[in-house]
């Protein structure tokens, strides 16, 4: 039955297609969200034709196939006579794809060859003028399979079999299987290779047209919701695209950040290095040249307790006070010790004149020999002991600090520990966090680990601290 | 024979300085020869075959502390005297395990060196601003630098 006419409507409106037509040519699809309703409107379709003496063609899935008899047998409908007659031909559509599927797209000339076979045998089971229908959805099973184009073409493989023998063509394709967007220009196609469409349970369902309207219109405010969706979803993934790219930027503006501080490092331990050694090499021993000389010169002197001979010794007191505080600032700047004879020594000499300069007690231990490494550990791990101990000297309140040098053949691990009150948890975040501006000193001392390769680890209690580089060695 | 002095340090202002504190203290004193680095160092001591060789430690090519080791080895004669900017209580330590004889400060060249170089020539040590005369007795040069371990260890 066909529900083509609504009277009073006006020729501008041309209701779509709610059920299968009983025509003796044509080839509708269905789209189907529920199989019950397919079934229904099947079996509804398969039924009619048989009970009219017709021939019927049903290639589906064993489970269609199965609840399609029943519900045939259920109409009172005797399909085992309509088969054994030949007007009835029941096929599985995964077989029967397979006979004509190549490399997975339907070969023309095999489909031709086994689908006219099917066509020719039904129409020679029933009488002239008697139509044969086909219900098919070998289709739906290539497009569940992704295989779109495939599909496609065998619709129009269908259509071309239609120009040389007489049936009408029903297929079914499940509504779920089109629910992206790229879907839209393949389900179009599909549409267009058919001479009509039947919509999905949620508008055939419908009873009267006033509620079909009221769907239609319905389903345009869906889809001009669904049109601003898109728009959203453009605009969204436009802003994620910028924001990659303002983060592309940041993390390369933060690696020439990292970059630049790294070469202040660089040149900042180049510039100690320069004057440590320079007071070192040349103002000390001009001084201690100078020292040498007034003291020959006092000995020549015989006249004890005259005035020439107190200026002479507040002079050489002069001269040894500025010795002092030279070789304190070359030490500090840059101990020359550590590139001629490396870690160990280096550190006993600094601890040494640490513990004198601070008050705090140091003791050192190093459990192997640890010989030379490169000169970029050597500082580094210097640098990062001295950072350390003026940390405890000036915020810890600790009256003591361990110095453990430990190398494996790996490693190279410097530990510093003291028993002050720890660090202040803002001043450690900070440390890790680049925009904070305290925890300068730990945050270069970061800094230089990472140049390295190494790692630097504190572990901050209220008993005390301790800081722990750890450098690779190969 | 007058007592042989090399001079190694890698400024001339300082081997200056010493010659000059040398000279007017001790001019009977030969200074044999003077070198600027610790290879030059080495060279030397087997060339010129000083008494006591003053040693600087910081210098170019290998270090004072580095050379030691090679001129006890290559003339057991010689005395080493450690002549530095160097200022700690560890040197000490680090100086005596170069095999060196003595250590002065550059600071105190006034009050120590002729001390130091006087206990060196007598075959004993200068240490720590205190020298030590060579042990009592007929015992041989190699074990003298043994007694002075146990001694002030």
């Amino acid at each position: 039955m066909s529900t083509s006419k609504f009277p009073g409507l006006g020729a501008a409106f041309v209701p779509p297609v709610t059920q299968i037509p009983d025509e003796h040519t044509g080839h509708t699809v269905q789209f189907y969200a529920d199989d019950a309703f397919l079934l229904d409107g099947l079996s509804r379709f398969i039924g009619t034709a048989l009970g009219a003496g017709d021939a019927a063609i049903v290639i589906a899935t064993q489970a269609h196939r199965e609840a399609l008899e029943r519900r045939l047998q259920a109409r009172g409908l005797a399909t085992a006579k309509a088969m054994r007659q030949g007007r009835f031909i029941v096929l599985d559509a995964t077989e029967t794809l397979q006979k004509f599927m190549v490399e997975g797209f339907p070969d023309a000339a095999r489909f031709r060859e086994i689908l006219s076979n099917v066509v020719v045998r039904a129409r020679s089971a029933v009488e002239q003028g008697a139509r044969v229908v086909a219900f098919g959805e070998m289709v739906a099973l290539l497009w569940e399979d992704g295989k779109h184009d495939a599909a496609i073409r065998l619709e129009q493989l269908w259509n071309e079999l239609g120009k040389e023998h007489s049936f009408f063509l029903h297929c079914a394709y499940p509504i779920k299987g089109f629910s992206n967007d790229h879907h839209s220009e393949p389900f179009l196609k599909i549409c267009s290779e058919h001479s009509d469409v039947i919509p999905s349970d949620s508008y055939t369902s419908l009873d009267s047209h006033a509620e079909q309207r009221r769907n239609i219109a319905l389903l345009q405010q869906k889809e001009q919701a669904h049109d601003a969706l898109r728009e959203t979803k453009t605009r969204l993934e436009n802003e994620i695209a910028e924001r990659k790219v303002a983060e592309q930027k940041l993390r390369t503006s933060e690696r020439s950040l990292r970059e630049l501080s790294g070469r202040l490092l660089q040149m900042q331990d180049d510039e100690r290095r320069h004057l440590g050694r320079e007071l070192h090499d040349s103002v000390g021993q001009y001084l201690a040249v100078l020292k040498m000389g007034l003291e020959v010169l006092r000995a020549d002197k015989s006249s004890a307790g005259t005035p020439e001979k107190q200026q002479f010794s507040e002079c050489l007191r002069l001269v040894d006070q500025s010795i002092t505080e030279v070789r304190t600032m070359s030490y500090l700047l840059y101990p020359p010790m550590l590139e001629e004879m490396g870690l160990e020594m280096a550190i006993g000499w600094y601890l040494e004149g640490f513990s004198k300069r601070s008050g705090v007690r140091t003791s050192f231990e190093m459990p192997q020999p640890v010989g030379r490494v490169h000169r970029d550990a050597e500082l580094a791990i210097f640098r990062i002991l001295q950072e350390s101990l003026t940390n405890i000297h000036r915020h810890s309140g600790s009256p003591t600090a361990q110095v453990r040098l430990i190398k494996t053949d790996r490693e190279l691990t410097i530990e510093i520990h003291d028993q002050g009150a720890g660090i202040p948890t803002p001043v450690l975040e900070s440390a890790q966090d680049a925009c904070g501006t305290i925890g300068v000193g730990l945050r270069g001392m970061t800094e230089r680990m990472r140049q390295l390769g190494g790692k630097l680890e504190v572990i901050s209690r209220t008993t005390g601290t301790t800081v722990r580089a750890i450098l690779s060695c190969q | 024979m007058r007592p042989r002095i090399l001079i190694v340090d890698d400024h001339e202002v300082v081997r200056q300085g010493v010659r000059s504190v040398l000279s007017h203290a001790r001019p009977e004193w030969e200074i044999c020869g003077e070198a600027s680095d610790g290879k030059q160092a080495i060279e030397a001591v087997q060339r010129l075959k000083p008494d006591v060789v003053i040693l600087d430690i910081t210098m170019p090519s290998i270090s004072g502390l580095q050379a030691a080791p090679q001129i006890a080895k290559l003339n057991k004669d010689c005395r080493i005297l450690i002549f530095t900017m160097h200022e700690s209580e560890r040197i000490t330590k680090d100086v005596r395990a170069a095999g060196a004889h003595g250590y002065v400060q550059k600071s105190q060249a006034g009050r120590d060196l002729i001390v130091a170089i006087d206990a060196l020539l007598a075959g004993g040590t200068f240490f720590g601003g205190t020298a030590r005369k060579k042990p009592e007795g007929d015992i041989p040069p190699g074990i003298s630098f043994c007694w002075v371990c146990v001694a002030t260890g």
